[in-house]
């Protein structure tokens, strides 16, 4: 495990206080007729309150399956995930999350307002307060007027701005995000990504996101937690003392990027390797991986079952 | 644009030259079982018109209404409970599959016997015909509603009635709405057949009254106020089908180059 730590991390600066989220030994087996797949072996790490943490890894690391043990849509075969220190056994109350497919996740018949304000007039506030809330995170990440449309009449980006809305209105101690700007394009996803970092100082939120974008995690976060091929274990997480506030341009030419990216990209790439700075350009690496079933396809979803409530 | 705006043009010609092909072998033949269209269509007036619609046409469609809502609401309340509690429909499922396969028809006897010669009879055939097929498509609606909507009400904690009506119900929509425009159709057959059997009024008792008394001009009025009443409801019901799954957003809002 190559933690690479930083002392001056903020976060950690002001450690002593229990972490927000605790994932210990997780671990998740898929059962398909076709025999069990072990998706997740063994996968531990802590994320404190206020910090972004970028989950990476290799295609098939069960990068995703982390994500939906730690909404409490999944049961895991062994280990186990604690919201400040309470252990997750379902969907815990206050923590949203945004799903990778933002056109099956909002509801087609129901407005943008309405899209948002679901969760909120389920959890019973009351309907001026959940619609003010509403549009003010509507407000936020810049849909002002387009509360009355419905879903379809948006752009897919535009849409995916509707679904961190709703989780935003929501107000979770945690946001938990399956890669969440995968489906649209790089423009879009250069200005979600700006809009996710101001989101976090203006709600003071958690956020957790999956994603297969190394830029993307190395810009968003503090640190990234780098799982190895499956059965997936943390190979290592890395720090990313980038300064704030962060921009597309210059954080992005700073040689710290440069060289955060590198070591994220060599791990996800060569997991368990040492990180190092030597040249990557090593095509082997890539047939490799495929060979040793890092392409893996993740076991059919079939076998997942939404836990009843 | 041309060939959009032609379509329904040549859909027309075959009906139009049957009718017109129908009439000149009538009239050709002057045979007392094929009337000419004039004289059908004055046995249609009379039978339909005026007092005959008081007697015969009003009660028929009462009947179907009241049988067709009846089933739909019954089916739709049965197939929210069997969608919803896997076991509960795990132990039906046989029985209904059973009941789905069964002619309603066939049980015109029992219905008979059941509830006697009169509107009731009528209804309750009616709404048993119909319950089934809106029953277990409810419950087929309900259950292969997209997984990422259970993932969506868990995360978020949308619950009881509300995740019902405002997230599973409306997913299930095109099941129940497809299978509300299939049990019209049944249940005006069902309507014709059960008052051939246990009714004195009404348009089927009077179609078949008319061909047993030789009255054959009436009974191609009665079988032509049938398919129009076919027609008609059915293409209701499509519109009505077409504009609530297009305000639920599940349809394209616009249809491209109309």
């Amino acid at each position: 495990m190559t933690a690479v730590s930083d002392p001056a991390h903020p976060a950690r600066a002001a450690a002593g206080a229990p972490p927000l989220l605790r994932v210990e030994g997780l671990a998740k087996t898929y059962r398909t007729p076709a025999g069990t797949h072990d998706a997740v072996g063994d996968v531990t790490f802590d994320v404190h309150s206020g910090e972004i943490v970028s989950i990476v890894g290799p295609s098939g690391a069960g990068k995703t399956t982390v994500l939906r043990v730690l909404a409490g849509l999944l049961a895991p075969t062994a280990g186990r995930v604690l919201i400040s220190g309470v252990p997750v056994d379902g969907p815990p109350p206050g923590v949203a999350l945004v799903f990778q497919d933002y056109s099956r996740s909002l509801l087609p018949w129901l407005s943008v307002l309405g899209n948002v304000t679901l969760p909120l007039r389920s959890a019973r506030v009351p309907k001026a307060e959940a619609a003010e809330r509403a549009l003010r995170a509507l407000a936020s990440v810049g849909l002002e007027g387009k509360e009355r449309l419905r879903p379809r009449e948006l752009s897919g980006g535009m849409q995916q701005r509707v679904a961190i809305a709703r989780a935003l209105a929501y107000q979770p101690r945690l946001l938990l995000m399956d890669e969440p700007f995968a489906s649209v394009d790089a423009q879009t996803r250069m200005d979600l990504e700006d809009l996710v970092l101001p989101l976090r100082e203006q709600y003071g939120m958690t956020i957790v996101t999956v994603t297969h974008d190394i830029d993307e995690a190395v810009y968003l976060s503090d640190r990234v937690v780098v799982l190895s091929a499956p059965p997936s274990a943390v190979a290592a997480v890395v720090e990313v003392a980038l300064p704030a506030p962060r921009s597309q341009t210059t954080t992005k030419e700073d040689p710290r990027f440069g060289r955060l990216r590198h070591r994220v990209l060599d791990l996800v790439r060569r997991p368990g390797a040492p990180a190092n700075t030597t040249d990557t350009t090593d095509t082997t690496d890539a047939a490799n991986a495929a060979e040793t079933g890092d392409f893996a396809i993740p076991a059919s979803p079939v076998t997942e079952r939404t836990p009843q409530r | 644009m041309t060939r959009r705006l032609a379509a329904p043009a040549w859909q027309a010609v075959l009906p139009v030259a049957l009718v017109l092909a129908y009439q000149l072998a009538a009239s050709a033949a002057r045979d007392p079982f094929f009337p000419t269209l004039p004289a059908i269509w004055r046995a249609f007036v009379t039978s339909w018109t005026g007092p005959g619609f008081g007697r015969d046409v009003a009660p028929s469609l009462i009947d179907l209404a009241a049988g067709y809502l009846l089933g739909v609401l019954s089916g739709l309340a049965g197939g929210i409970a069997l969608g919803l509690a896997r076991r509960v429909r795990a132990a039906l499922l046989p029985l209904i599959s059973f009941a789905l396969t069964l002619p309603p028809v066939a049980l015109l006897p029992l219905f008979l016997m059941l509830l006697g010669v009169g509107p009731q009879m009528q209804i309750g055939v009616i709404a048993f015909s119909v319950f089934f097929t809106v029953l277990i498509n409810t419950s087929e609606g309900l259950r292969s509603a997209d997984p990422a909507l259970a993932d969506l009400t868990a995360v978020y904690r949308i619950g009881g009635l509300r995740r019902l009506l405002v997230v599973q119900l409306p997913a299930a929509a095109p099941y129940i709405l497809a299978a509300m425009r299939t049990c019209l159709s049944i249940a005006v057959l069902v309507m014709v057949v059960s008052e051939m059997v246990g009714a004195s009024q009404g348009i089927g008792a009077q179609t078949l009254l008319a061909q047993q008394s030789f009255a054959y001009e009436q009974m191609w009025a009665g079988m032509l106020l049938l398919a129009v009443l076919g027609c008609l409801l059915n293409a209701l019901f499509t519109l009505a089908e077409r504009a609530v799954l297009r305000r639920a957003g599940l349809l394209p809002a616009t249809f491209a180059g109309a």
